[in-house]
Formats: structure tokens, C-alpha cells, sequence
């Protein structure tokens, strides 16, 4: 079980003459949660990013279990078990929710399978099987998310990126989101947690990352960094 | 024609509009995938038209002369036209956005410098066609510095080529949003291959009028249609055909954005590329597709234009269809296909009146509703205003 499934090393990407990533050394094993913690603009959604294939490496290597994916198109990345639910959860917002569904399930050709993800995704998260012809726009914030992390693991994915799922929510909401990501961990899938609720990320998380301006400054076990010094005057308000 | 509203203008405002619907799905489809205004759809039409022409002449030629009792393949010789020219559109759509649109969205540096380029090749040829293009008509004695010209003219379609493979062979990007400065070179580029498109069919097939063979095409066309017909005011076949084709056409569309797997990723396309690529969606594969079905639209609806218009054309035959056409999906909002449909009928509306009460402006009256409609409602009639950013 504790197969190395994603490995970053010595990544470097950007955006025109702007160098975000200056470097970056990352792994994550099978059946984790690992998270990545930092402050706004640290490169975070960059990072994520530059795995799903949005973003081009300018150096260093991504591996996927064996296979070198730096390089491929976000649809080949798609297609080798990675999937990814956005930052500001990207929905399409003039589709009703359960074509959101079937958009995250868009490379899979199982029609059966499909109607039981889609089953169990309105077990997991109620409010989209009652609203699931509504369209995605009009969902609340919290469902929103919902349908946005629903979308993502339709691919059913090894591994889940999820960009900050808990911005802009209510505490309430945020603790159902995570309760649902431990979940999902707990079925089996990889969860790559990329947040800047530091406390409630590191308390979900086995592992952690720390990020300052393109660099990862810190990393171990969640235990460790939340009782770190640095950590807890940095990121968590004490 | 002295009632304003009988029955003959209806029938020309639908059959005008359903033209337009059908080439302005084409500019709407694109637009609202990669933002870009494509100005060579135009050409595609013509080109349908020719490939038809050429099919056409061909079933003459086999059938031996043999106009008294026509054989099969000069009745259907219209029929096979049409699909051969829709499959061979369908070619030119994908080769023009893998040659001339593809490589823009790859590059990230090379794209102002073609754009500069074809700025300037834009602009060398725009003088050259309209101070010299009487001259450039085939005669017996060309003089030298027209062949100069000439030269140039088959030069820039090849040049913007290897530009283009050049891109292809340096990708060196990802598929990332378009930015602002993108859309402009793609802007430029459509507009360059327009010319490019026409200049290739120029050369190839002349410039002078050409003519369906008239026994290729079949006599019940112009016969009106029993029961829609009333004295004066006739519905022809050929124009009843048009309006089938749009109703199947256009239900077909709607059918498929709606409920098909690539209809779907179309949409999530068009509502956000990037997010549409983390579901696994191929983007480019997509914009491929969705240049292949309005190219093929184009040519149906170029095809049936022609016939309607009496058969004779040339290799400007797009031009005109093609820019109304780009005003109906700007009326009807641009990057909406319903927008398309109804864009078109109102502006085969206005065409079809004026054509009554002031042949001269026939054209005026649908580009001045435009300039209305975008006064007050710059998104146009079925659009939506485009969301500002926070």
C-alpha cells in the first residue's frame, strides 16, 4: 500500500517571464492524504497545475507510478487516474449538475459503472440528487463544491487533486467537505489536499507540505507540523 | 408586389434566413469555443460549391453526353455533389485550423510574430485586389509586372503554410486560455487565409463566372411547390429544399450539442477550455470537430444558395453569404446557436422586404438591424452579456 503513486522532483514552471515554481521535490504514496499548505500566490494552484498538464514544466520531472507525465496533454494525465477539482470549483456553470457529472466521468465508456458512480455520488452528497437537473450556476457556494469534488472523483481517479475546497464556506460545510474527503480516502482513493485552512487541513492529512514563494520550506508528518513553532505562528493564528 | 406583406416575401425571408442561419451556425459554433472570428468560413462555402461544380461536371462528362434519357449518376450527380462536397469541406475546416489556428494557440512568442507577418501580407494584398484586380483577369497578353503580382499572390498561401508548420514543428506551449493578444493574431490569420483560400480557388478555376451543368441538375427544382403555390406568389422546390434541409439540419445540431457525448464537451468548451481539459476532454480534438460540422454546414447551405441563385458563380461566391451570414450570428449573439437561427431569419427578414421596396439597399437594412441590436444590446438578441471579472 505504501507505493510511491505521484513524485515530483526539482519542478520548475511559470508564466511568461514569471518563475513560480523554483524547484519542487514532492511525493505522495498510495492511499494518503497529503497536504499542501501556503499562503495566497505561493504556488499552490501552480503546482496543481503543472501536474494535471495545464501547466508546462520548464524543468525537472513528474512521475505517475512509472510514467514520466510532464509533457502530456491534461487529457492523457486524465486518462492515467488523476483527476483534479479546481480552485473556485470551475463548474460549468450553464450545465445542469448531472451533466457536471457526466463531464467528469467523460473519458470513461462504462455506461453501467457511470449510473452507479452517479448513484453513489447522490449517497455522498444528498443535495446534488435532488437539484441534479438544477443548473450548476445556480447552486450554492457549499453545493457547489460538492459538485465540484463529485465531478472529480466521476473520473474515479487513484489519486484527487482538490484546490482549497473549503474557500469561501461556512465552518459547518467545510467540516461535511473534509468528513466526505476522509471518506473517500477511506474507499480507497489518494487525496492531494491543497489548502490554506492549514489547521483543518493538517488535522485530515497523514503528511503535509509547507510552501513560501515557489519553494516547499518544510514537509513531514501532520502531527509534526502542527505542532511545529514556525507552523503554528505562520499558519495557524498562534 | 404592391402588398407589403404576401406571401412570396415570407417565402424569400424564410428561404434567405434559412441560409443564413446555416452558415452563421458555423461562425457562432467557432466563436463560442476559441473566440475567434472565422473570416475564412466564407471560403469554405465557396469551396463546397466548387467541389460540388467539379462532381457535377464529372457526371456529365461520364454519362457520355447522354442528356436525352439521363442515367443514374446524372440524377443523383447533384445528390453526390452535395455529400462529396460536405466530406471534402469537412477536410478543409480541419486543415485550416490545423495549418492556420492550431499552431496560435500552441505558440506563445511566435503568434505576434505572425501576426506582424500577416498584418503586412494582409495589407500587400488588400491594395493589390483592390487597385489591380480588373487587371489580374486572365488575357491574352499579360504585361510582366502583373505577373509579378501574380507570382506574389500564389506565394503568400504557401508562405502563410510554412509559417504555419513551423509553429506546429516548434510546439513548445501548452493549450492555455486564449489571452487578448492571441485572439488578435488569430484574428489576422482568419482574415489571411480568407484571402489565401480565394486566391487558391482563383488561381485554380479562374475568375470568371462558372455554371452548374444544366442537365445535372433536376427540372422539378424550379417547379413550384403544389399547395404552397398561389398565383404569383411561388415556392420553388429548390427553395423548399432549403427550408428541409434547415429544419434537419438545424434539429440535428441541437440534438447533438444537447444530448451527445461530444455535444456536451463542446459546451463545457465553450464555457471554460482549461477545466474542460482536467475532465479529460482532448480541447484541440474538440475545436477540430466543431470546425468539421460547420464546414459541412457551410457547404450544404452554399450548395443549395447557389442552385436557388440560378447556378452561376465564382470564386468571391462566399464573400457575400458569409459576411451576412457573420452579421446574423452577431444579431443573434455571437457563440449562440439558437442566436444563429433566429439572427439569420431576421436578416433574411429585412433582406426579403427591402428587396421589395428598395431592391438597391436590400443589404443595408440587415447590417443597420445589426448596428442596432449591438447599440442597445451589444451581446445581441439570445446572448448573454459576458460575465466581468471581479
Amino acid at each position: 500500500m505504501s507505493e510511491t503513486l505521484l513524485k515530483l522532483s526539482g519542478v520548475r514552471a511559470g508564466y511568461g517571464v514569471l518563475e513560480v515554481l523554483r524547484g519542487i521535490d514532492l511525493e505522495i504514496k498510495e492511499g494518503e492524504i497529503v497536504t499542501l499548505i501556503g499562503a495566497n500566490g505561493a504556488g499552490k494552484t501552480t503546482t496543481l497545475n503543472t501536474i494535471s498538464g495545464l501547466v508546462a514544466t520548464r524543468g525537472g520531472s513528474i512521475h505517475m507510478g512509472d510514467a514520466e507525465i510532464s509533457g502530456l496533454q491534461p487529457s492523457e494525465i486524465v486518462a492515467l487516474g488523476l483527476s483534479q477539482s479546481p480552485e473556485g470549483r470551475k463548474l460549468f456553470s450553464d450545465m445542469s449538475v448531472l451533466e457536471n457529472l457526466e463531464m467528469g466521468a467523460f473519458l470513461r465508456n462504462d455506461k453501467e459503472g457511470i449510473a452507479k458512480d452517479i448513484a453513489h455520488v447522490y449517497e455522498l452528497f444528498p443535495i446534488l440528487g435532488e437539484r441534479y437537473k438544477q443548473m450548476a450556476g445556480s447552486l450554492s457556494g457549499g453545493e457547489q463544491q460538492m459538485c465540484a469534488i463529485a465531478r472529480a472523483i466521476m473520473a474515479r481517479p487513484k489519486l484527487l487533486l482538490l484546490d482549497e475546497p473549503s474557500l469561501g464556506l461556512a465552518p459547518l460545510i467545510v467540516k461535511q467537505i473534509f468528513e466526505i474527503v476522509k471518506r473517500l480516502n477511506g474507499e480507497g482513493t489518494t487525496i492531494f489536499l491543497v489548502e490554506q485552512n492549514a489547521q483543518a487541513a493538517l488535522r485530515l492529512a497523514d503528511r503535509g507540505y509547507i510552501m513560501e514563494t515557489g519553494e516547499i520550506t518544510l514537509s513531514g508528518p501532520a502531527s509534526e507540523l502542527l505542532a511545529d513553532e514556525r507552523v503554528r505562528a505562520a499558519y495557524l493564528g498562534h | 408586389m404592391s402588398d407589403f406583406f404576401d406571401l412570396g416575401v415570407l417565402y424569400n425571408a424564410i428561404t434567405l434566413g434559412a441560409i443564413y442561419a446555416l452558415i452563421a451556425v458555423g461562425y457562432t459554433m467557432v466563436y463560442g469555443i476559441i473566440k475567434l472570428i472565422n473570416f475564412a468560413h466564407g471560403e469554405v462555402i465557396m469551396l463546397g460549391v466548387f467541389f460540388c461544380w467539379l462532381v457535377a461536371w464529372g457526371a456529365v462528362g461520364l454519362s457520355g453526353g447522354e442528356v436525352a434519357e439521363p442515367g443514374f449518376l446524372l440524377q443523383f450527380a447533384l445528390p453526390i455533389g452535395l455529400i462529396v462536397a460536405m466530406l471534402a469541406c469537412v477536410l478543409v475546416g480541419v486543415v485550416l485550423d490545423f495549418a492556420a489556428y492550431l499552431p496560435l494557440r500552441r505558440m506563445h512568442r511566435i503568434p505576434d510574430a505572425i501576426s506582424v507577418g500577416g498584418l503586412v501580407t494582409f495589407s500587400v494584398l488588400t491594395i493589390v485586389y483592390f487597385v489591380l484586380a480588373k487587371d489580374l483577369r486572365p488575357t491574352d497578353a499579360v504585361p510582366a509586372h502583373l505577373w509579378v503580382l501574380r507570382v506574389l499572390l500564389t506565394i503568400t498561401p504557401i508562405v502563410m503554410f510554412a509559417t504555419a508548420i513551423l509553429g506546429l514543428a516548434g510546439k513548445t506551449g501548452r493549450p492555455e486560455a486564449t489571452v487578448a493578444s492571441d485572439r488578435l493574431s488569430a484574428l489576422i490569420t482568419a482574415i489571411g487565409m480568407s484571402l489565401a483560400l480565394q486566391t487558391i480557388a482563383q488561381l485554380i478555376w479562374g475568375s470568371d463566372d462558372v455554371y452548374f451543368p444544366p442537365e445535372a441538375v433536376p427540372g422539378f427544382l424550379s417547379d413550384p411547390v403544389p399547395g404552397l403555390s398561389h398565383g404569383d406568389d411561388r415556392l420553388l422546390w429548390k427553395e423548399f429544399v432549403i427550408w428541409i434541409a434547415a429544419v434537419v439540419l438545424m434539429l440535428g445540431l441541437n440534438f447533438l450539442v444537447a444530448y451527445t457525448k461530444i455535444g456536451k464537451a463542446m459546451r463545457a468548451c465553450a464555457l471554460d477550455k482549461d477545466t474542460a481539459a482536467l475532465m479529460g476532454v482532448n480541447v484541440n480534438q474538440v475545436i477540430a470537430v466543431t470546425f468539421m460540422i460547420g464546414s459541412a454546414m457551410a457547404a450544404i447551405a452554399g450548395i443549395l444558395f447557389a442552385i436557388k441563385r440560378g447556378g452561376t458563380f465564382n470564386f468571391r461566391f462566399g464573400y457575400s453569404p458569409g459576411i451576412i451570414a457573420f452579421a446574423a450570428a452577431v444579431l443573434g449573439g455571437i457563440g449562440n446557436i439558437r442566436g444563429a437561427l433566429v439572427g439569420g431569419l431576421v436578416i433574411g427578414a429585412s433582406q426579403a422586404i427591402a428587396q421589395v421596396w428598395a431592391p438597391a439597399y436590400d443589404l443595408a437594412f440587415g447590417f443597420a438591424l445589426m448596428i442596432a441590436v449591438i447599440l442597445f444590446r451589444p451581446w445581441g438578441l439570445l446572448g448573454k452579456p459576458e460575465a466581468k471579472r471581479a
